[in-house]
């Protein structure tokens, strides 16, 4: 496996960072995984090089613009939008301001209905995708340690990887009803082919030196998988595992907004029978929110997990 | 005394192993490496294996570390008789260090049993690494790495270190230190060696006796009795040209000389 240094810019900010190395395992994951994982604006990622040397010259590239910059075209696109509406010329039945959305947002979380929507599309999501990853994990160590499986099961998980999982959903409706288990296999479904096969090529990524060497000193069984194959395919699985939390995301809007009696699908469907633009804003506003809090949470994890990959990009800095 | 506390206390004086291997035939894919290879070490020798590329030395060592197996002929290494994790030890052209571990748990992974942890502290310390124990491996010079596989393999004390060209990619000032601390942990620890090398300076510097591979078998024999550490006198000079001439004709004059 090759380890590739992280570009230049990378700052608190919450930007994109492409260190992930597997680069097999990229193009391999399912197309819909690939205009997931932000969904939040996010200007200033993937900075070239010689961009962030211009600014470093510049004096850009510290203190509180380095922090905020980021965040200035967001900012001034809502300002726009806010001026745009309070002066009429976009008709507030067509995009609700700024502030009536986040009006909508008060009275909704007075009431506390909002936080209630919340939790239920935010468990759907947990329970889908600790099913959906959890099986792509075991199925992907096992093919990638054991040929017999590999030979077995690969290419019946890959047939089943090339149907687009929300076009099951007539089935999933038949088999499972409307209920919660319908939308956590979904969100399951979705979630389990990125981890299946960003575990499966990191394990068979595993530096066959480093094999070699484990052999050599008497690493076998258990203690083989503990100290080299499972740290080795372990940036690989967790570039799948933040596939899957947007394709995770993805799935739960579409599941929630067939049929539901509660989350955040359901409280944007119900006021747009009602026509309240207001409300189905902030919804799509809150499946952003989400979706870049749980990207942030696996950025996180990938930095507690992997210190010795984040040391790279901090020599790179 | 027991025989088996003889035993004992002799394994604790020299801990080097015996290697032979007799009829030796390996082949790639139909194509011949190795051909009816004889070779022998005795215990706590140190053996340089010196040829050209492809000559066959590295499948050689191999064959003795037992990630290969042997198409004919016997390969026999005392440990394998002995205990099952037998204290043989292999380094490579690269560290191979595993990057997600600190150096200090790197060489505890060459450790055994209740002391690891003092073991692998102190083969560190024995290369001089010891400030370096909570660092990642990523961090270390080219030199700094092979040092540490040297003490991971050093942890277990072996009574079998193999040796695949593992200065090879280093430059020139930090080899001669690494074969320096090769040959000092060599002198200490007593264990066997078996150097593969295409550097014949580096061989004449540490080895006892260099053998040189040609068409698949050994084609020249030297024992070297210079004493240690070597100097590079005229000595050293003139048996280098001798190896390095008979490398070049391929085929040496075969006999067996002491110098």
């Amino acid at each position: 496996m090759s380890i590739r240094l992280r570009p230049v810019h990378t700052d608190a900010a919450g930007q994109e960072h492409e260190w992930a190395g597997d680069g097999a395992a990229v193009p391999d994951v399912p197309a819909q995984g690939t205009e997931t994982p932000a969904r939040a604006p996010d200007p200033g990622a993937h900075l070239p090089g010689v961009q962030a040397a211009w600014r470093r010259a510049h004096g850009w590239g510290n203190g509180l613009w380095r922090r905020l910059s980021p965040w200035l075209v967001p900012a001034l696109a809502v300002v726009v939008w806010q001026a745009l509406g309070s002066a009429g010329v976009i008709p507030t039945r067509v995009l609700p301001t700024p502030i009536a959305v986040v009006q909508a947002f008060l009275s909704l979380a007075h009431t506390g209905e909002l936080w209630q929507d919340i939790a239920v599309s935010a468990r759907r999501a947990a329970i889908g995708f600790a099913v959906g990853a959890g099986t792509g994990l075991l199925l992907g160590l096992v093919n990638g340690v054991f040929s017999v499986a590999d030979r077995l099961l690969d290419s019946s998980v890959q047939m089943i990887r090339t149907i687009p999982h929300l076009a099951l959903i007539p089935l999933v409706i038949l088999w499972f009803g409307i209920g919660e288990t319908a939308k956590e296999f979904l969100v399951a479904l979705g979630a389990m082919f990125p981890v299946y096969l960003n575990t499966y090529h990191g394990v068979r990524g595993v530096d066959a030196g480093l094999v070699e060497m484990a052999r050599m000193y008497g690493l076998t069984g258990w203690a083989f998988y503990r100290h080299v194959l499972f740290p080795g395919a372990l940036p690989s699985i967790l570039v799948g595992v933040r596939y899957a939390l947007g394709i995770t995301w993805t799935t739960l809007i579409v599941a929630e907004t067939i049929s539901a009696d509660a989350g955040i699908g359901y409280m944007v469907m119900n006021a747009r029978e009602f026509v309240q633009m207001d409300v189905v804003v902030l919804g799509i506003v809150l499946y952003a929110l989400l979706g870049k809090l749980s990207d942030v949470v696996a950025r996180l994890l990938e930095r507690w997990l992997l210190p010795w990959r984040v040391t790279w990009g901090g020599d790179a800095q | 005394m027991t025989d088996a506390a003889a035993q004992a206390k002799q394994t604790a004086e020299r801990p080097g192993v015996p290697i032979a291997l007799a009829g030796v035939w390996k082949s790639f894919d139909g194509h011949p490496v190795i051909q009816g290879l004889n070779l022998a070490a005795q215990p706590g020798e140190f053996l340089a294996i010196v040829g050209r590329s492809g000559c066959g030395k590295s499948t050689l060592l191999r064959l003795m570390a037992g990630l290969a197996q042997p198409d004919a002929g016997k390969v026999e290494v005392a440990w394998r008789t002995g205990a099952r994790d037998g204290g043989v030890r292999m380094m490579f052209q690269d560290a191979r260090l595993l990057p997600w571990k600190r150096v200090i748990d790197n060489v505890r992974l060459g450790a055994r049993g209740e002391d690891a942890d003092e073991a692998a502290r102190a083969a560190l310390a024995q290369v001089g690494l010891l400030e370096k124990a909570r660092a990642w491996p990523h961090t270390l010079s080219g030199g700094q790495r092979q040092r540490v596989a040297l003490a991971r393999a050093l942890a277990s004390r072996p009574r079998l270190l193999l040796l695949d060209e593992p200065l090879g990619a280093l430059d020139a000032l930090t080899r001669l230190e690494m074969q320096r601390l090769v040959e000092d942990v060599w002198r200490a620890h007593g264990f066997t060696a078996v150097l593969v090398t295409h550097d014949v300076a580096e061989a004449i510097a540490l080895a006892d006796r260099i053998v040189l591979m040609a068409g698949g078998t050994i084609a020249g024999e030297w024992t070297v009795r210079l004493p240690r550490p070597r100097p590079r006198d005229a000595a050293f000079y003139h048996l280098e040209q001798e190896i390095l001439s008979a490398i070049m004709d391929g085929t040496a004059a075969g006999g067996h000389r002491a110098v």
